[in-house]
């Protein structure tokens, strides 16, 4: 286990931010934190920074005991903020061996690595230009850049795409996976539940400062899961089809309007092609489709919110 | 390399690239004392010379100084960049007390060259110039002091600079009075460095 949160709680006056937070990260996922606006994601990253102080309960790094004055513990980690917070009155290559050089690097070891991660930004180009002449989307590879700079083991990223252009996005998105593909341990927040849903191996949910869910993506769909829906558009409706579905094991329901069935069935019943093979034999099918739920379906179904209520 | 060394090379970097700060800090002073200001030499300016009018701004814009470094802090530590430099592994004050000394030396720097010129370009006769030097370097001290509080104290920056502008500026106005009281009062050759 490379950090641990238990029963953590952060109050801002009447505001529970995090209310008996339970979270446990272990060495090398990729673990998606996925909540809407105001559930509390910021606060436990922060909390998990040591840059906050918890009220009560723990909150461990390393083996270490997290807290405002542990500076050992931020020798390893990395924080990808939400804003981009490089010195836009230095160079992108200043910015790196600054940032460097507080991780403690020097001479060839920081010039090694500013090659490495201006490559992996795909900013080497741009090495000696001022981030204010760059576009949004390069501002933040170089905001990454510069926590990626010292190698970081445990790399933390609050929300690393909010407004950018879809192309810079899925670099980003990229990155984050050969990142992880080199055992690096990340923590990813995102309202966005494609982004999770994509890079993570674990996902959790959170609301109101509490982790209401985990798991992987099929876990999680599997928790709210109870029906399977498959829309089928017949080339001609009959009788006979509806009740040839009807007899189906597993099969609930068949609601037909028009030559459109809708055929509900238990979940697992695994009948998706026995469906298809009946229709296909009475009459054809013009068009097909059956309902996945996703992370959205899980969110609402645990919240009764939706994940961008806010946004 | 040693992270204060690291960090106070950072600012001393920022600083001097700050074009509208070093235009605050030097060439507006050196504007005012080469251009806006004129003392005839039989009919002294208030009863001030040159030597007392020029270390009444040199001081007066030195006071100052420490706002230009709070600016910088503010950004950094509680501001835009507050919790990506904390994530580090660097203790805070440490940030704090490198921003203050780089601006103090540029501060300082800025102070000497506006003396240099002005003794160049205007009939000026110091002759203690080393109590200005002193004054100065007291007066740097407790304006950086004073926005070092600042930045500890104030949660931002615009209560801290209006503050500190409500503060710096009644010293200013005081601070050529006190220097020509002195004179008045303490007949000390020391004192003497405002000759004219």
């Amino acid at each position: 286990m490379i950090a641990s949160m238990k029963n953590v709680v952060k109050v801002y006056g009447e505001v529970r931010a995090l209310d008996n937070l339970n979270l446990e990260i272990a060495e090398g996922e990729v673990l998606g934190l996925l909540g809407p606006n105001g559930s509390g994601k910021t606060t436990a990253i922060h909390t998990l920074c040591g840059l906050i102080e918890a009220n009560s309960g723990d909150v461990n790094v390393f083996g270490m005991k997290q807290d405002i004055r542990n500076l050992k513990t931020r020798q390893q980690m990395g924080l990808v903020t939400q804003e981009v917070t490089v010195f836009k009155d230095l160079t992108a290559i200043e910015n790196l061996r600054y940032f460097g050089g507080l991780y403690g690097l020097k001479g060839a070891e920081l010039e090694a690595n500013i090659k490495e991660v201006l490559e992996f930004v795909e900013l080497t180009d741009r090495a000696h230009k001022k981030p204010g002449t760059f576009s949004g989307g390069m501002q933040r590879r170089l905001n990454i850049a510069c926590s990626l700079v010292h190698k970081p083991k445990f790399l933390i990223m609050d929300e690393p795409t909010v407004a950018i252009d879809p192309q810079s996005r899925n670099h980003i998105l990229e990155s984050v996976k050969q990142i992880a593909a080199r055992g690096t341990t990340i923590l990813y927040t995102s309202h966005y539940m494609e982004e999770v849903q994509e890079i993570c191996s674990r996902i959790v949910v959170m609301d109101a400062g509490r982790a209401i869910a985990s798991g992987t993506v099929e876990e999680l769909i599997s928790q709210i899961q109870h029906e399977e829906t498959v829309r089928i558009t017949a080339i001609t409706a009959t009788d006979i089809l509806t009740n040839q579905l009807k007899a189906v094991a597993g099969v609930k329901s068949v609601n037909v309007t028009g030559n459109k069935y809708v055929i509900v069935s238990s979940v697992g019943s695994g009948n998706l092609n026995r469906i298809l093979e009946i229709a296909q034999r009475n009459g054809g099918v013009a068009d097909f489709n059956a309902d996945k739920p996703n992370l959205e379906d899980v969110f609402l179904t645990l919240t009764g919110k939706k994940l961008r209520d806010e946004v | 390399m040693n992270k204060f060394r690291l960090v106070f090379k950072h600012y001393f970097m920022r600083l001097m690239k700050d074009k509208l700060g070093l235009a605050l800090q030097i060439i507006l002073p050196l504007f005012i004392i080469l251009f806006m200001i004129n003392i005839p030499d039989e009919h002294p300016y208030l009863g001030q010379g040159w030597a007392t009018l020029i270390s009444n701004y040199v001081i007066s814009f030195s006071l100052f100084g420490g706002q230009w470094a709070m600016g910088y802090i503010f950004d950094d530590l509680k501001e835009t960049r507050k919790w990506r430099l904390l994530a580090t592994p660097v203790d805070e004050g440490l940030f704090r007390r490198a921003a203050m000394l780089a601006s103090m030396l540029i501060s300082f720097t800025n102070s000497v060259i506006i003396i240099t010129v002005a003794t160049i370009v205007r009939p000026v006769e110091w002759n203690n110039l080393w109590l200005l030097i002193g004054i100065l370097i007291l007066t740097i001290l407790l304006s950086h002091s004073f926005c070092y509080f600042l930045t500890v104290v104030m949660k931002d920056y615009k209560s801290a600079n209006g503050l500190s502008n409500f503060i710096l500026m009644g010293l200013a106005i005081i601070g050529g009075g006190i220097i020509m009281g002195i004179q008045e009062l303490v007949n000390l050759d020391a004192f003497t460095f405002i000759h004219d």
